[in-house]
C-alpha cells in the first residue's frame, strides 16, 4: 500500500490508461473510441516522463542554466525524448483513424460503430437474396 | 568491417523503400510507380540473399550495425544474424510475388486518381517490416510496430466501399490497443533497466532476476507485451475481426496482411524473450501455458470456423486464425526446436498463405462471384491459379513434398521430444480438419458436372499473373524437398539470436 502512494504517477497513469483502453473498446461512437485512443497514449506518455524524475529537491529540469553542464544538476532529459517521438506517432493514428471516420460518416452517415455493421449485414443479406 | 557494403543491406532495405516513396506523389503515374516498386523489391531481396551469403561466412554468424557509429547503450543498432536476414529475404519474395500477380484486382479495378498513395503504402509496409526483423532497439520496435499498423490498415482500404473501411475501423482500434499495451511494457522495462537497446536491457534483467529485485514489474511487463503481441498477431481470444479485415480487403491486401504483417510482430516477441527476458524466464513466470494452450484452441477453432463457411475468401481467412495458432503453439514449447519450427511456420505461412489468397484473388474476379459453389469449372479458366490453389492446399494440409509437410514434421517432433504428447493429438485433429475444409473447393475447381462445354472451355491466363504464382510454386515446392539448408539456417541463426 505504501508503494501505491510512493508511485502515485504510475497509479494515476494506469488508471487513466484503463479508463482509455475502456472507452476504446467499449464505446460505440468513433470519435469517443478515437479520444480514448488519445487518453491511453496520454497516460503512457506520462507513465514515461515520470521515469525521468529524480527526487531529493536539488536536481532541475534538464535544460541548461547558468552554464551548469554537469549531469548530476539534472533530472534525466532521456524520456522526454522518448515521449516527443510517441507523441508524434501518436498524432500520426490519430490523423488516420480521423481521416477513416469521415469516410465512414460520409457513407453511413452515423458515428456509431455497431449501427454501421448493422447495415452492413443488411446489405449482405439483400445481396445474398439477390444472389439466390 | 564497417564499411563493408553488404553490412549497410539492413539499413538500406529499410530506407531505401522510405525514400522511393517519397517521389512517388511527384511522379502521379501509377504504372511507374508499380513497375518501380516491383523492381525495388527485387532489389532488396537479391541484397538480402547476398547478405545471407555473407553472414555464413562470418565467424560469428551476426553482425550488429550501430547508426551512425555510436556505440550501445547510446546509439540506435540493427542487428544482422541469419535469421533475421532469412525471414527479410522471405518476407519480402512474399511481397513482390503478392503484388506483382495481381495486377488485375488491385492495379485495374481501383480508382484512378489517387492509386499511388497505395504503392507509398506498401513502400512504408516493407520499411516496417524489415525494420522489425532487423532492429535491436526496443523503442525503434515501437515506432516501427506503429508504421506497420496504420500501413497495414492503409493497403486495406483502396477501394474505398462501406465494407472494407468498417473492417478497416475494427482491426485499428485492436491493433491501437495492442501497440498501447507495447508501449507500456517497454516503459516498464526502460523504468526497471534504463536501456533501451535490446541486449544492455537483457543482462540489466538477467542482474535483477538473479538478486530477485523487481520480480513484480518484471513479471507484469512481460505479461503486458505478451497480451500485446497476441492481439496484434490475432491469436485465439483476440482474432475476431481479423478474418472480416483479410476478407474485405483486396487480394494482394489480404496476402500481404495476413502474409507478412502478423508475422513481423510475432518475430518481435521472439527477439524480446531470446534477448531481454531470456527464454528461461518463460517457464520461470509460468506464462509458457498461456500460449501454448491458446495455440492449440485457435489451432481447433480456426479450422471449425474455415469449415463452416462458404465463401472461398472467408474460408482461406478464417485457415490463418488457425496458422498463427500453429506458431504460438510452436513458441510454447520453448525448446530450440520448437522455435525453430514457428520459425520455420512463419515463412511457409507467408508464402503458403499469400499464394492462397492471391490466387483465390483470380478466382473470385474471373467468376465475378465468391461462394465456394460458384467455382465450379474455374479451374479450367485459370488454369495456373487453380494449380497454385491446389499446391496451397495440399501444403497447407501437409503432404509430403511440399512445405507445410516440413513445418508439421517439425512441430510434431518439438512437441514429442519435449514431452507435450497431446500437442501430437491435437495436430493430428487439426490436420484433419484442414482437409475437410481444403479439399472441396479444390476438387469443385475442376468439377465437369452442370456445366455446359463453352463454360468449361479452357483458357490460359496472362504472363503477369501467371509468373509470380509459378514463383510461389517454385518456392513451395523447393522448400519442400530441400529443406535442410534452411532449417539448418534457422536453428544456427537462432543460437546466435540471443
Amino acid at each position: 500500500m505504501g508503494n501505491l502512494f510512493a508511485n502515485y504517477y504510475d497509479v494515476a497513469a494506469i488508471i487513466i490508461f484503463g479508463i482509455g483502453v475502456c472507452l476504446l473498446l467499449l464505446n460505440q461512437n468513433m470519435i469517443k473510441k478515437l479520444l480514448g485512443f488519445d487518453l491511453m497514449d496520454a497516460a503512457t506518455f506520462i507513465f514515461l516522463t515520470s521515469k525521468g524524475f529524480i527526487g531529493g529537491g536539488n536536481r532541475f529540469a534538464p535544460i541548461i542554466e547558468n552554464g551548469i553542464t554537469s549531469f548530476s544538476y539534472y533530472s534525466s532529459p532521456i524520456p522526454t525524448g522518448l515521449v516527443l517521438t510517441g507523441i508524434v506517432v501518436g498524432v500520426s493514428g490519430t490523423a488516420f483513424a480521423l481521416a477513416l471516420i469521415y469516410r465512414l460518416y460520409r457513407e453511413y452517415h452515423t458515428l456509431n460503430l455497431d449501427e454501421i455493421m448493422k447495415r452492413i449485414k443488411i446489405e449482405e443479406r439483400g445481396m445474398k437474396i439477390d444472389a439466390d | 568491417m564497417q564499411t563493408d557494403f553488404l553490412r549497410q543491406v539492413p539499413l538500406l532495405s529499410i530506407a531505401s523503400p522510405m525514400v522511393l516513396s517519397m517521389v512517388y506523389p511527384v511522379i502521379h503515374d501509377r504504372k511507374v510507380c508499380r513497375r518501380a516498386s516491383l523492381v525495388l523489391f527485387a532489389v532488396i531481396a537479391a541484397l538480402n540473399a547476398m547478405l545471407i551469403g555473407y553472414l555464413m561466412q562470418l565467424p560469428a554468424g551476426y553482425f550488429t550495425y550501430s547508426a551512425g557509429y555510436f556505440p550501445a547503450p547510446w546509439g540506435n543498432e540493427l542487428r544482422a544474424g541469419l535469421l533475421e536476414a532469412v525471414l527479410a529475404l522471405g518476407f519480402t519474395l512474399t511481397m513482390l510475388f503478392s503484388i506483382w500477380g495481381d495486377y488485375h484486382n488491385t492495379f485495374e479495378l481501383l480508382p484512378k486518381k489517387k492509386n499511388y498513395i497505395h504503392y507509398i503504402m506498401l513502400n512504408f509496409l516493407l520499411a516496417s517490416v524489415v525494420a522489425l526483423v532487423y532492429t535491436n532497439d526496443l523503442f525503434t520496435a515501437y515506432v516501427f510496430i506503429e508504421i506497420n499498423t496504420i500501413t497495414a490498415c492503409g493497403i486495406m482500404i483502396p477501394k474505398h466501399n462501406g465494407k472494407s473501411l468498417a473492417s478497416c475501423m475494427k482491426y485499428l482500434v485492436m491493433s491501437m490497443v495492442g501497440s498501447g499495451l507495447f508501449l507500456l511494457s517497454i516503459c516498464y522495462i526502460y523504468g526497471i533497466t534504463g536501456q533501451l537497446l535490446m541486449v544492455p536491457a537483457g543482462e540489466a534483467i538477467a542482474t535483477l532476476i538473479a538478486t530477485g529485485q523487481y520480480t513484480v514489474p518484471l513479471i507484469t511487463s512481460f505479461a503486458i507485451m505478451g497480451v500485446a503481441i497476441a492481439i496484434k498477431a490475432g491469436l485465439f481470444p483476440f482474432h475476431a475481426w481479423f478474418p472480416d479485415a483479410y476478407n474485405n480487403a483486396p487480394h494482394s491486401s489480404s496476402a500481404l496482411l495476413s502474409g507478412i504483417v502478423s508475422k513481423a510482430y510475432i518475430f518481435v516477441f521472439i527477439k524480446i524473450v531470446f534477448r531481454v527476458f531470456g527464454t528461461e524466464t518463460l517457464t520461470s513466470f509460468n506464462l509458457q501455458p498461456f500460449y501454448y494452450t491458446l495455440g492449440c484452441i485457435a489451432m481447433l477453432i480456426g479450422s471449425v470456423f474455415a469449415f463452416m463457411q462458404d465463401d472461398i475468401k472467408k474460408m482461406v481467412s478464417f485457415s490463418s486464425v488457425a496458422q498463427i495458432g500453429y506458431i504460438f503453439m510452436g513458441f510454447g514449447i520453448n525448446t530450440k526446436l520448437g522455435y525453430a519450427a514457428a520459425c520455420f511456420h512463419m515463412l511457409f505461412h507467408a508464402f503458403t498463405k499469400a499464394m492462397l489468397f492471391v490466387s483465390t484473388g483470380n478466382l473470385v474476379t474471373k467468376a465475378g462471384k465468391s461462394k465456394i459453389s460458384d467455382m465450379r469449372g474455374m479451374g479450367y479458366k485459370c488454369p495456373v491459379s487453380a494449380v497454385a490453389f491446389w499446391v496451397g492446399g495440399l501444403s497447407m494440409i501437409g503432404i509430403p513434398l511440399f512445405m507445410g509437410f516440413i513445418s508439421k514434421l517439425n512441430f510434431a517432433t518439438a512437441a514429442f521430444t519435449s514431452g507435450h504428447i497431446i500437442v501430437l493429438l491435437i495436430l493430428g485433429l487439426s490436420t484433419c480438419l484442414n482437409v475437410l475444409y481444403f479439399i472441396p473447393p479444390m476438387t469443385i475447381l475442376y468439377s465437369k458436372r452442370g456445366l455446359t462445354k463453352e463454360e468449361t472451355a479452357r483458357e490460359r491466363e496472362s504472363i503477369n499473373t501467371s509468373l509470380p504464382l509459378i514463383g510461389f510454386i517454385a518456392v513451395n515446392i523447393i522448400l519442400g524437398i530441400f529443406q535442410s539448408p534452411v532449417m539448418n539456417m534457422i536453428m544456427t541463426g537462432l543460437n546466435t539470436l540471443g
